[in-house]
This record gives C-alpha cells, sequence and structure tokens, in this order.
C-alpha cells in the first residue's frame, strides 16, 4: 500500500478512537481507557515520554508505575522516530488539513523561518524550569495531542469541553496566518521530547548517494513536506516526522528509489 | 502557599492539594474510569491552576467510594495502594443545623440512610437529629447530594489531600 | 439506649440559652428561605400522606400552594416529615391530569366531560343491565369519606351489588378482621395519647422511623422517662436502633414469638385475674372449612394450647433467642402500662387475622388495655383507610358504622337510612380487591372504575392482573390526579381529579380522629373533585338503568357538607356514634375523636373505659363498671382471646429461591410515588429502588454496593442496585416499594389471608444473582 493513503488511514483512525474509547469506556468496556497523556491497553501502560519528564521536574519524585509507563513510546521513538507526530498525533493531522486548505486559499503567511531546532529545545528546558518552580504541569497545558484527546473524551461524557481548548484554536490561526506550520516544528514540547530519543539505528528518511544520481533535482520531495524540510539536503532530524510524504512524493522510477526509510 | 482549606474535592486518595497539583498530568483516566461520572475536569473557573484536574462536585454526583480511580492514575497523584473505602480522606462534612430540616423539626434522616460508612460516620442523636463524626467521615459528599434542603444543609469540606 | 441526665440537661440547657439568645425553634413553614413572606393565608388541613394524620396549615399565595407548617395545637404539635415538608410541590408537578382522556387504540386522545359520562354511563349501564355483579368499583383510602360514602350507597344501595371494595384490603384488612373477631368492632380503642402514659413500647413488624415518622419522634421523646421499648423485626431497622430489646426472627414465623410469649405469661402467672374473671372468652376454630366453624372453649383449653409453645420450641422455629422471648413477655405483662404499635409486618400476611389475634391475646390476657399507656394498637398506612373505608363500610362485606351485608338487621337499617327497597341490598359478599381484579381479568367484571389508587403498581403479582386489565371486551375507568401512572396507562378513560386541598372532605386517621381538610385552591384546568363526579355519576347510572325517581332521593347532595350529614347521621346509635361532629365543629377543632355522639361531647381518646371517657359504655352496657367491649354482644360485651396456632408463610424460601423477600417503604417516598417522586428534593434523596443485602449474604454471592443483582421468584424478574447493609437478617433481602420503573410486586405472591383477603406482600421466596 502507498504510503500516504496508509498514514492517513492510521490518522483517521487514531481520530475516531479518541471518540470510540469513552464511548465504550461509557458501556463500561474499558479495556482502552485514557487520553494522549497517558493511555492504558489492559495491563499494559502507556504515557507520554515528554509529560513523564515534565513529572519528574514537577515533583521531584520517581515514581516506578510513570517511569515503567514510559518504556513503550520511548522504544517506539527509539526504533522509528517521531512516528507519533507523524502518524498518530492529531494535532499533526489537523495542522496537515489547516495547510492544505491554506494552500487551496493560498494564504500568504507573514514569517518564514527556517527550521530549526534550537528553539525548541530552548523552550523545552524553559517550560520544565518554570514547572519545577511553580509546581505546575506546564507541559500538559501545552500538549496538543493530550488537548485534544482530553475535551473529545470530555465532550462523549460530560457533553462539555474545556477552555483548554483554545491553546488549538490559536495553534491552527497561528500555523494559517503566521508561520506555516510552526507548533510542530518550532514549539512542541511532546515532539521535542520525542525527538530525543534518535540513535543510530533509529528509522529515518535516507537519501542515498548511489540513487542520488539519478535524482532530477526536481524538488517534489522538498515541496512535499509540510515542514520546510529538505530530504536532498538533509539535516532533517530531530524536526522530521517520518511521514513518509517526500518518498512518496519522488517520481523517480527505480527498483530503489533514491528516498526510502532505513534503520 | 495556596490555602489547603480552599482545596477543590479531589478523587480518594488524592496527595495533599500541593502535590496534587504538581503530580496530576490533567490526563483525565480518573475521570473516564469512574462509572458514576463522579469525576469532572475543572474548567477555567475553577482557576488556572485547577484547570484540567479532577474535581468532583457532591451536590451533581457524589463519590461513591467504588475505588477505581485510584489505581488508574499514570503520574502517583492519586495513591494507587488506596482499597479501603475507610481510609479514604477527601474531606469531612459539616451539617448546617439551622438550615437541616431533621434539626429545625421536620424528620427527616436522608443522609443518616445513605451515608456509606452508615451509622458511623452519621449518626443520630437522641433527639433523632443527625450528627457528623469527622472522625469516621470520609467526605465522600453522598449526604450533600441527597439532603432535601436547597441549598443543602450539610456539606463537605475538602481535607485538602490525604496526608499518607 | 436511653438518654442520660447529663444529656438531658445539657440539652435543656442549650435549648434554655437559645431562647434566651433569641433564637428560636422554627418551624419549616419559616425557616426555609423566608416561606412566610410566600403565603397570603394559612388554612388549616391535614397531611395527604399516611395514616398517621398530622394536622397542618396550608399556606397559600395567588391560587397557588405555597408553603406548609405544621399545627402546634393538633396532636403531632407541629411537627412534620420530610414529605409533608415539601407537599406544596406535588400540586403543580408537570404530569398532572387536566382532562378525561379516552384511550384510542392506544393513544390517549382528549374529550369533553360530556362525552366521557355519556361513555361511562354507558358502558356501566350496559353491563349493569346484563348482569348486576358485572359493575364494580375499586375506592382508595386516601379519598375523602363523602366520596367513599357516595360510591358505597350507589353500589351497594342503588345499584344493589356488593363489587365495591378498596385498597385498604391490601393493608388494613387484616387489622380490621382481627379487631372485629377479637372485640367485636374494628378500630384501635386507644389513642397517641397512649403514647405519653406507657412505659413499656411492643412493636412489631413497623419501622415506623420511615413509615410513621411523627408519631416515632413522639415515641422516640418517650426514652426520657426510662421506657422500655421491645421491637420484633426481621430488620435492624432505623425503628429498631432505638429498642432497648430487638428481636429478629425470620420472617412470617412471629406467630410462634406471640404465642410463646403468652406461654410465659401463663406459666408464670402474670395475667390479669380480673380480665380472665370478667372481661374474656375463649374461642377456637375446630374446622377451616370454608367457613370456618368456631366453637367456645376455656381457659383451660387455652392453657393446653399454650404448652407446645415453650420459649424453646420458638426458638427453633423462629431463631429468635429463648431468653428474648422471656424478657419480653415479663416486660409486656409487668410493666405499668404496654402500648404495642404493628403495621404490615403483621398485616400483609396470609395469616395476618390470627396475627392481630395474638397481639390482642397478648394485651387482654394481662389486662394491659383500656387504660392511659396500656392498649393494643394498630398502625394504618393511608390518610383515610379508617374514616372512609373501614369505618366508612367501604368493602365489599360491609356496610357504614360497623354493620355487615351478612346480617339481615343491618341491611335492613342502610336499607331504611336509604330509603331503597326491602331485599336491594344483597346478602352475599362481593368480591375482594385481589378477586375483583382476578374477576375483571376474566371478564367476569365487564366495567370497573378504579378512583384514587394505584393497583397497577400495587397489587402483589401485578403483571397478572395488568394483562387483565387490559381486555378489549372490558371497560375500565380511572380516576386520578396525575396522568400516566402504572395504573392510568391502562385505562379507557382517565378522568381528571382534583388533589388534595383542591377540594374538601374528612380524614380519618389511626386514632379514630376524624380531621376537616379545606379546599385552598382550585383545581388545574378540567379536574374535577371526585365527589362531585361521583354524585353525577351515580344519579345519571340510576336514571340510565330505570331508577331515576332513586337517582335525586338518594344523591340530592349539593356538596360535601351535605354528604357528611347524613353520614353522621348513619353513624348515630353505633358504636361509631359521631354525631356531634358537625362540619362546623370540625372546621373549628384540631380533629375530634370518635364517638362523639353530641355536639357538646368533647370526642373520646380512649374507648370500652367508662372511667376513662367512654360515654357509650354506660349507653350500651349499663351493668358495665368501667370496662366493656361492648362491640362484641354476642359474647356478652366480652373480647376473645382466640386460640391460634403457628404457621408460616405461605411460600417460604426453598432450596431453588433460598431468599426471603420482603417490600417495605422509606421516608423519602410515599405508596407508588405517584406525589413524592413529584418533588424534587425528594427525587433527589431517593431516586430508584435497591436491594437491601446482608453483609454475609453479599460475601457469598460475591455482591457490593452499587452491583446489580438479578432477583426472581416464581412470578417475575428485576434486576436492581444493590446496597450492602447490616439491615436485613441473613437469608433475607428487602426492597421498596415506590418505584413505578422497577416493579418489584411484578415478584411478590398474591396469597391472601382466607380471613381477611388480604395478600402476602411481606413474604416470597426469590433467587439473587449477581447480574
Amino acid at each position: 500500500m502507498r504510503l500516504t493513503p496508509l498514514r492517513r488511514t492510521v490518522q483517521i483512525c487514531l481520530l475516531l478512537l479518541l471518540f470510540v474509547v469513552p464511548l465504550l469506556n461509557q458501556q463500561d468496556i474499558s479495556l482502552v481507557n485514557g487520553t494522549l497523556y497517558s493511555f492504558a491497553i489492559g495491563p499494559l501502560w502507556i504515557t507520554d515520554p515528554a509529560i513523564g519528564l515534565q513529572t519528574l521536574f514537577t515533583t521531584r519524585a520517581l515514581d516506578l508505575t510513570l517511569l515503567l509507563s514510559l518504556l513503550l513510546p520511548v522504544a517506539l521513538a527509539l526504533a522509528c522516530g517521531r512516528v507519533f507526530c507523524g502518524w498518530l498525533c492529531p494535532q499533526n493531522a489537523l495542522s496537515e488539513l489547516a495547510d492544505a486548505v491554506a494552500a487551496r486559499l493560498k494564504i500568504r503567511r507573514a514569517l518564514h523561518p527556517a527550521p530549526t531546532a534550537t528553539l525548541r529545545f530552548v523552550m523545552l528546558g524553559i517550560i520544565l524550569l518554570l514547572a519545577a518552580v511553580v509546581g505546575l504541569p506546564l507541559v500538559s497545558l501545552l500538549s496538543a495531542p493530550g488537548i485534544i484527546s482530553v475535551q473529545a473524551a470530555r465532550l462523549v461524557l460530560e457533553k462539555t469541553v474545556g477552555a483548554e481548548l483554545a491553546l488549538v484554536g490559536l495553534i491552527v490561526v497561528g500555523e494559517l496566518f503566521l508561520v506555516r506550520r510552526a507548533w510542530c516544528n518550532f514549539l512542541c514540547p511532546v515532539g521535542t521530547v520525542l525527538g530525543l530519543f534518535r540513535v543510530r539505528r533509529t528509522m529515518k528518511v535516507v537519501f542515498s548517494e548511489e540513487a542520488g544520481r539519478h535524482c532530477t533535482r526536481c524538488h517534489a520531495c522538498a515541496q512535499a513536506c509540510q515542514l520546510g524540510l529538505d530530504p536532498v539536503v538533509g539535516g532533517l532530524y530531530p524536526q522530521c516526522h517520518n511521514c513518509g510524504a517526500c518518498i512518496e512524493a519522488c517520481k523517480i522510477d527505480l527498483t530503489r528509489k533514491p528516498l526510502y526509510f532505513q534503520f | 502557599m495556596r490555602n489547603m482549606a480552599d482545596a477543590p474535592l479531589r478523587p480518594p486518595g488524592a496527595l495533599p492539594e500541593e502535590q496534587f497539583l504538581a503530580t496530576c498530568i490533567r490526563c483525565g483516566k480518573c475521570a473516564q474510569a469512574c462509572p458514576f461520572r463522579a469525576i469532572v475536569q475543572a474548567d477555567l473557573f475553577d482557576g488556572l491552576r485547577s484547570m484540567g484536574t479532577p474535581v468532583i462536585r457532591p451536590r451533581q454526583a457524589p463519590c461513591y467510594l467504588c475505588l477505581k480511580c485510584p489505581p488508574v492514575c499514570p503520574s502517583g497523584a492519586l495513591q494507587r495502594n488506596l482499597k479501603e473505602k475507610e481510609q479514604v480522606r477527601m474531606g469531612t462534612a459539616r451539617l448546617d443545623t439551622k438550615r437541616c430540616l431533621a434539626w429545625q423539626g421536620t424528620l427527616c434522616r436522608s443522609c443518616y440512610d445513605d451515608c456509606p460508612i452508615f451509622d458511623i460516620a452519621i449518626r443520630m442523636d437522641d433527639m433523632l437529629q443527625p450528627v457528623v463524626d469527622p472522625k469516621h467521615c470520609v467526605g465522600c459528599g453522598i449526604c450533600e447530594r441527597v439532603c432535601p434542603a436547597e441549598p443543602a444543609a450539610i456539606t463537605v469540606r475538602p481535607s485538602g489531600g490525604h496526608k499518607r | 439506649m436511653k438518654i442520660t441526665r447529663r444529656q438531658l440537661m445539657k440539652y435543656s440547657a442549650t435549648m434554655a440559652a437559645a431562647a434566651a439568645c433569641g433564637f428560636e425553634f422554627s418551624f419549616p413553614g419559616q425557616v426555609l428561605g423566608g416561606i412566610e413572606a410566600d403565603v397570603d393565608l394559612w388554612t388549616k388541613g391535614v397531611c395527604r400522606y399516611c395514616g398517621a394524620g398530622c394536622g397542618l396549615y396550608v399556606g397559600s399565595k395567588g391560587g397557588k400552594v405555597t408553603a406548609v407548617k405544621g399545627d402546634k395545637e393538633n396532636w403531632n404539635k407541629g411537627f412534620l416529615c420530610l414529605k409533608g415538608n415539601f407537599l406544596p410541590a406535588i400540586m403543580t408537578a408537570p404530569d398532572r391530569a387536566k382532562y378525561p382522556l379516552l384511550n384510542k387504540n392506544g393513544k390517549f386522545v382528549r374529550i369533553s366531560w360530556k362525552e366521557a359520562m355519556d361513555l361511562m354511563v354507558s358502558k356501566f349501564g350496559e353491563a349493569y343491565k346484563a348482569n348486576p355483579n358485572s359493575v364494580a368499583f375499586y375506592g382508595s383510602g386516601q379519598s375523602y369519606t363523602e366520596e367513599s360514602y357516595v360510591m358505597n350507597k350507589l353500589f351497594k344501595g342503588g345499584l344493589g351489588t356488593n363489587n365495591i371494595d378498596g385498597n385498604p384490603r391490601l393493608c388494613m384488612a387484616s387489622a380490621a378482621v382481627g379487631y372485629v373477631s377479637t372485640f367485636g368492632k374494628d378500630e384501635p380503642m386507644g389513642a397517641y395519647d397512649d403514647i405519653y402514659h406507657a412505659d413499656c413500647f411492643f412493636i412489631v413488624g413497623s419501622n415506623m422511623a420511615e413509615a410513621h415518622p411523627v408519631i416515632f419522634r413522639l415515641l422516640n421523646e418517650q426514652r426520657k422517662r426510662n421506657v422500655k421499648i421491645i421491637m420484633l423485626d426481621p430488620r435492624k431497622t432505623l425503628s429498631a436502633k432505638i429498642a432497648d430489646l430487638h428481636m429478629s426472627f425470620t420472617a412470617g414465623t412471629d406467630l410462634a414469638i406471640l404465642n410463646a410469649m403468652a406461654h410465659v405469661i401463663v406459666k408464670e402467672k402474670l395475667y390479669s385475674t380480673e380480665y380472665l374473671d370478667k372481661h374474656l372468652v375463649f374461642k377456637k376454630v375446630t374446622d377451616a372449612g370454608p367457613p370456618p366453624k368456631i366453637e367456645g372453649t376455656s381457659w383451660d383449653d387455652y392453657v393446653k394450647f399454650l404448652d407446645e409453645y415453650t420459649p424453646e420450641a420458638a426458638e427453633k422455629i423462629t431463631g429468635c433467642p429463648k431468653e428474648d422471648i422471656v424478657k419480653a413477655a415479663r416486660w409486656f405483662a409487668t410493666s405499668k402500662g404496654t402500648m404495642s404499635f404493628w403495621c404490615m409486618g403483621l398485616n400483609q400476611r396470609t395469616r395476618g387475622v390470627w396475627a392481630n389475634n395474638l397481639m390482642h391475646n397478648l394485651h387482654l390476657l394481662t389486662g394491659q388495655i383500656n387504660r392511659p399507656g396500656a392498649t393494643s394498637f394498630s398502625l394504618t398506612g393511608q390518610p383515610n383507610a379508617c374514616g372512609g373505608v373501614r369505618d366508612g363500610g367501604m368493602l365489599s362485606h360491609l356496610l357504614p358504622y360497623g354493620r355487615l351485608v351478612a346480617n339481615d338487621k343491618d341491611r335492613e337499617e342502610m336499607e331504611d337510612f336509604w330509603g331503597v327497597p326491602k331485599g336491594r341490598i344483597q346478602a352475599k359478599p362481593g368480591l375482594t380487591s385481589v378477586e375483583m381484579f382476578q374477576a375483571f381479568g376474566k371478564a367476569d367484571i365487564k366495567a370497573l372504575w378504579v378512583a384514587c389508587t394505584n393497583p397497577g403498581q400495587s397489587l402483589p403479582n401485578v403483571d397478572a392482573y395488568r394483562k387483565g386489565m387490559r381486555r378489549d371486551d372490558t371497560f375500565l375507568v380511572v380516576s386520578e390526579a396525575y396522568h400516566p401512572t402504572r395504573t392510568s396507562e391502562l385505562a379507557d378513560l382517565v378522568l381528571p381529579a382534583a388533589l388534595w386541598v383542591e377540594k374538601d372532605g374528612t380524614f380519618g386517621q389511626s386514632e379514630r380522629r376524624y380531621q376537616y381538610v379545606a379546599k385552598v385552591v382550585n383545581p388545574p384546568a378540567e379536574a374535577r373533585p371526585d365527589l362531585d363526579v361521583m354524585l353525577d355519576f351515580s344519579r345519571r347510572l340510576l336514571t340510565a338503568v330505570g331508577r331515576k325517581d332513586e337517582a335525586i332521593k338518594l344523591f340530592p347532595h349539593k356538596n360535601s357538607e351535605e354528604v357528611w350529614n347524613e353520614i353522621r347521621h348513619a353513624s348515630k346509635g353505633t358504636a361509631y356514634d359521631f354525631m356531634g361532629m358537625t362540619r362546623a365543629r370540625l372546621m373549628a377543632a384540631h380533629g375530634i375523636q370518635w364517638p362523639c355522639p353530641t355536639e357538646d361531647h368533647p370526642g373520646t381518646v380512649r374507648r370500652y373505659t367508662a372511667k376513662h371517657g367512654d360515654i357509650l359504655v354506660k349507653q350500651f352496657d349499663a351493668k358495665a363498671e368501667d370496662v366493656s367491649f361492648y362491640g362484641a354482644k354476642k359474647d356478652n360485651n366480652r373480647a376473645t382471646v382466640w386460640l391460634r396456632p403457628h404457621k408460616g408463610p405461605a411460600e417460604p424460601p426453598d432450596a431453588e429461591y433460598p431468599f426471603a423477600l420482603t417490600t417495605g417503604r422509606q421516608i423519602e417516598h410515599w405508596h407508588t410515588g405517584t406525589m413524592t417522586l413529584n418533588v424534587p428534593e425528594l427525587k433527589r434523596s431517593a431516586p430508584a429502588a435497591y436491594v437491601e443485602i446482608n453483609p454475609k449474604d453479599a460475601t457469598k454471592l460475591g455482591v457490593k454496593s452499587k452491583d446489580k443483582v438479578r432477583l426472581t421468584s416464581r412470578r417475575g424478574t428485576i434486576v436492581l442496585e444493590a446496597k450492602v447493609i447490616d439491615m436485613p437478617r441473613e437469608g433475607l433481602v428487602f426492597v421498596p416499594m415506590h418505584y413505578p420503573d422497577q416493579l418489584i410486586n411484578s415478584l411478590t405472591n398474591d396469597a391472601f389471608d382466607q380471613l381477611s383477603k388480604q395478600p402476602e406482600y411481606k413474604i416470597c421466596a426469590v433467587k439473587l444473582e449477581k447480574a
């Protein structure tokens, strides 16, 4: 199956699950429960590593259950990189949709900064320190996927949503008119922490030297990337979501494409 | 330092309020685990510090002490080892004798009838009037929910967390 | 569990200090949000709910009932219970019935009163002409006396059929037959006033704290006098909590305990020789029949009969410790005054009459009767079961004021009084409640009018009867203040009725106190007082069946006062004689207790005793010195001690259905909840049914509070939320009866007492499993 349709399917499934899981919980079917801050499938607990890190700072204590629940997402990040962002995150899906709409309506953004990791690490550092000082989980308040998933559950269970959703609104508006894909690229603490777990064997998009001879420099791959990255130029990480849009956009028809995922 | 007395009513097993605010990751799992929809997530009007945290508003839906929530908390903001309803210390019920129907002469026993720590946390005195025993009241708020007086004559004063 | 002197002093000091500071213990009308300001007028009246019959004032403003407050000058001293406090809300509930409704293929369509009456008269007339006994009326202990009287007169006197009965058959029939078979005449001889004089309270099968809260309050206050309180109940109820001696036993085995207590009294010679010599006869049943063959017998025979009921034997049968039985008997017999209370625990049984007789036996044997503080007091459930139905004779075997249809002289008296031809009133008793609905289900009854009651929820084994009420070839009219109820939803015709103080009339409560309830506000839309409708219908129906002259002669009344005046005359000369209770007197007084033969008579607190003020003793039994059971003329004015053997319930638990189910009440609700579930505060307090399970049983079943549990009996099944609480005995479960969406009566047993025809709601066999 081609990458993009597969990814879209996964994204849509996750969006549906955000509503289906609380609906099932309401019917006392609680095999899966939780939100994108932390959820459980039966006895298996999974917590967002950014949240785990934040709690370390705010409580200055180690909770074993919490730590254990970080293992799976960290393993996934180590193995496949920021696939959560590219394939699962609802904010990412929303931003991609907004970006497609902006393209259709030919909206011009005000600013065009180059994608850089520095700002996001600085942001993360500040947020964590502030959280420790104030004693409040600021990452939680800035986790767009967490907020979306919680508010979806609240809509189902309590028939209401909270003011936290304003962040999502701000993100969408900001990305439509100020900076393209600003949140994912420059600010999101969730993606920042996930991007920390990168080793040599982590799955990455590779532009092969050998196949590069066949590259026509058509820039289709760079244009396909909403984050403004260019796989031919390189320096994709820690920004890249491993969404595969660039790979799919490449028109070179070889037994082995110049762009591909590799561990 | 925030005044403990201003803390809202937290689910069973909640850490002391300051610690709770730092530990709770606002994930909503406890609210989802509650079969009675008693745990709701605080909104902006509950304050920025509390926004998103689980609170219980007994007059709408009290805690029935099923204790399904503490075990699901990922961060330990609700102490997961809470097993017995008698150990719960969410708060203490307070009776306003000037509003209470029974203390004012009309026979009523709804709070006493429905108190889950039956005949211990609320007792009827010799004049058939309810009296709260703070040593045994767990603060679930069932009494506040069933009180026929409007507004409720018996209300729960949150404890500000288990000091455990 | 007594109040210590120190506590009493502390309490008194607090009260005194509070009073000194100007802090008043105000009553609910003043405390709850300044309700006084919402009242233009306070009108004296009576609570709409239980048979305690608390006096109150109804506050109104702008044509609406806005408040109530207790009547401090009445027996209840201004106290009301939770339900009474919230009465105003029932008047304006959203499901008030407003218009006559015709059931057209399951849809209720509004019609005019004229159409409704025409239809009703035509259906009843048609059925009557084909077979006079195919029409029936099922009335209520919540209707005013005037309403019940008019229907009784129509059916028995005007139409000549005895197929008229009422819902007190389901709650008080055993008590009524118990009083009649023991004393010759119905109704308690004592009063609430005895509470202040009794030293020992013996309470059986009654959860007064929840079912008669204000009476319970007065009783509870007596604890400052060092009284002894004995409670027999298989549940450790809130009432039992104040008992000095709580006797628990296997449900339905209490007859053995009562006989065992008599055994102790006899063996230890604690009986009253005076009563033995002067006031008692002994009777037993030698052949069950029916009809039962009764023989007089002797004291010696009675003593022999009691031989087998040793406390040890009773303990084996009942599970109640023999020491407790002995203690209870001794306290009962030796106290300065023993007052007993009982209610549905004894009445709603297949041996209800026997149980009542055994209660009276204890009082008669020991002489604990007919003086202040000593009396056997049956508590009544409905506000006018006594006044309208028992006293007024609106049961299928009765005529007004102590008369029987089976008695030739009584029939002649009523035929004379009513001015109907001799032989009009049938001698054979008509169908009783359960029989009536069985007959309706088979279309033996073709036209049935149900007024002011809810059998579609309250009949035992209710599903069978609900099915019967839906036949196409029968006609069911329901007069109700609310629609839909579980009964009105089955009706062919629904008539909207005025509720409580939207009409005026007389209520008679447990202690023979008749009270006037005044009209305060108008009924909504086209709802009409039942009395209006009944008079109208009676005239029209008699005309339709060819008795036009009788129509006006029998029913000339223009208002409830005129009916009441006729009623007073009907009581004249009987053991009830309340000729002196004119409407004017009732309006001024805070209730008057009958007998009250003349307008200057103050009413009678205690019957059967000349020393303590029963004027009728001298009238009916000139030779009596003090005590005379003048209702029992045939027994020389002596009361009967019945030799009643122990018999258990009709459907005890067995291997397949190992639990006993009993139903009962909560303080927040009354009867089928049509009124109280309309009060938001009461509904929030008690929104749904549940099943009380003993903690040991719950552990064995693996059930916790709030788990769903399935209860199944041989007749039906239901899923309820569990309430695990140390209240019912092991092997017993309890479910409240108030909830229309959770018909526990689908499970209960419609086996009934052969003497009273009252069904055994209190015990049937069920099995439980986690749902």
